[in-house]
């Protein structure tokens, strides 16, 4: 019976650091720093066809066009998928329906703005729809009273090394998979997609003040996560 | 300024440049400096988590498949802008059934042979030669594959298969250093679902 754990190769390395993913882990290093990024989305895809001449031979139902645009930004609308969900299964499901409603629509395509820009908005409505349905609360009420324990702790004395430069992605994934729902919605928008608060406030229905405040609470308990598991690694026998 | 006072208006102009009171504070203070540079480095090191991930095979094939069903694909050479599904390559439908069999049966066979019992490394030697004798083979059907399909499609097929087939040696380099790890047989066993899913995919892609 297997276990599901992998159900995507490049997933892989996130359920164990055992030997035989170690490659695979700078496989991943040097795939996330160069490929599906929206640079990469404008080159030529194999041979022949780019981004536009897809689009257009797309609108008129070609198959191998809806190929080479899913193949050219499946990475970014999956990974968004990912953070957002933190389960393979469900982000798998949510980029499926991210791109068949771009495939449904794109006929209406008229390039006032840039493709991977309505793809993106797409695939994040159809995430923050699934997390409503959930009943998640994608932002927190701004005026929430945090117990103790979850209001991020201000920083008055006693320093502790900094963290620049020491951040792995392992432990950065790790990190923000912990956030709660709320902090991780804005986080993975503005800090992982680069959406500006005014595009965040207006995508999950929040004030812009609300946005950046969810953001720098984020951000520290993001510190706080990185600096107890980087504590961790170096009291480890 | 102190701390408090800072670090209350940090939400505000910790994406921006401080100035004024907050900028001579930052300065000076060295613990809010940290904190900023903290903050900072995490804002920057977010990025890499942006198009990091791959999605399985799987997801294509099920976009493929609810494509078809909607009617929203037509093939390439059709005429007259009626529509008709793309699924159009039935001829070689057996062939792409064999492969996909004997891949998830070849890894049945390995993930049989292993977890049956708990072999001592030195027995196990022997199944691993034969397991690393067939990239030869291995290849060859891959390229017979990859011909068959137009070059818009073979770079991308390409990858795939070259992602495929590592995950498999990652896996099964693996169990040959440790006959005993489950998880690495189940890993192994998913890798070859994967491939055949992966060839399934290019088969129907054929021209």
């Amino acid at each position: 019976m297997l276990t599901g754990a992998s159900k995507s190769f490049r997933a892989l390395p996130k359920a164990t650091c055992k030997p035989y993913n170690k490659k695979l882990l700078s496989r991943i290093r040097l795939s996330a720093a160069g490929k599906g990024n929206l640079a990469g989305a404008s080159k030529k895809q194999g041979e022949q066809l780019s981004e536009a001449e897809a689009i257009e031979r797309a609108k008129s139902g070609d198959a191998e066009a809806f190929e080479v645009l899913y193949n050219l930004h499946k990475r970014r609308v999956y990974s968004l998928c990912l953070r957002m969900t933190t389960n393979t299964a469900e982000a798998e499901d949510l980029t499926q329906e991210a791109f068949l409603q771009l495939f449904r629509k794109i006929g209406t395509f008229r390039g006032e703005s840039a493709f991977s820009t309505w793809l993106h908005r797409m695939a994040v409505n159809v995430v923050l729809m699934r997390l409503r349905k959930k009943g998640l609360q994608l932002v927190p009420i701004e005026e929430t009273v945090e117990t103790e324990e979850e209001a991020p702790k201000k920083e008055l004395g006693g320093q502790d090394p900094i963290l620049a430069g020491s951040i792995d992605r392992l432990q950065m994934q790790k990190a923000v998979d912990s956030l709660p729902p709320g902090y991780r919605t804005i986080f993975v928008l503005h800090d992982v997609e680069g959406y500006e608060h005014n595009e965040i406030a207006e995508i999950v229905g929040c004030s812009i003040g609300n946005s950046k405040s969810q953001l720098h609470k984020a951000r520290m308990k993001l510190r706080d996560l990185l600096k107890t598991s980087r504590t961790e690694k170096v009291n480890r026998p | 300024m102190t701390c408090t006072d800072f670090q209350n208006k940090l939400p505000d102009m910790i994406d921006g440049e401080a100035a004024g009171e907050h900028a001579a504070h930052l300065k000076a203070c060295a613990v809010c400096s940290d904190l900023v540079a903290d903050l900072r480095a995490i804002s920057t090191g977010a990025k890499v988590l942006c198009a990091a991930d791959e999605p399985s095979p799987r997801v294509w094939a099920n976009i493929q498949r609810a494509l078809e069903v909607e009617g929203l694909v037509r093939t390439p050479r059709q005429a007259g802008g009626v529509l008709i599904p793309a699924r159009r390559h039935w001829a070689p439908a057996w062939l792409v059934a064999v492969a996909a069999l004997g891949l998830v049966g070849f890894g049945i066979l390995i993930y049989q042979n292993r977890s049956a019992q708990p072999i001592p490394v030195a027995k196990e030697t022997p199944a691993i030669t034969t397991v690393a004798t067939e990239p030869a083979a291995v290849a060859d059907d891959d390229q017979q594959i990859l011909a068959q399909l137009s070059p818009a499609m073979r770079t991308t097929y390409e990858n795939n298969l070259k992602d495929v087939n590592a995950f498999i040696k990652d896996a099964e380099e693996s169990l040959a250093q440790n006959p005993n790890d489950e998880e690495a047989r189940h890993f192994l066993m998913d890798a070859y679902q994967q491939k055949a899913t992966v060839y399934e995919l290019a088969m129907d892609r054929t021209q």
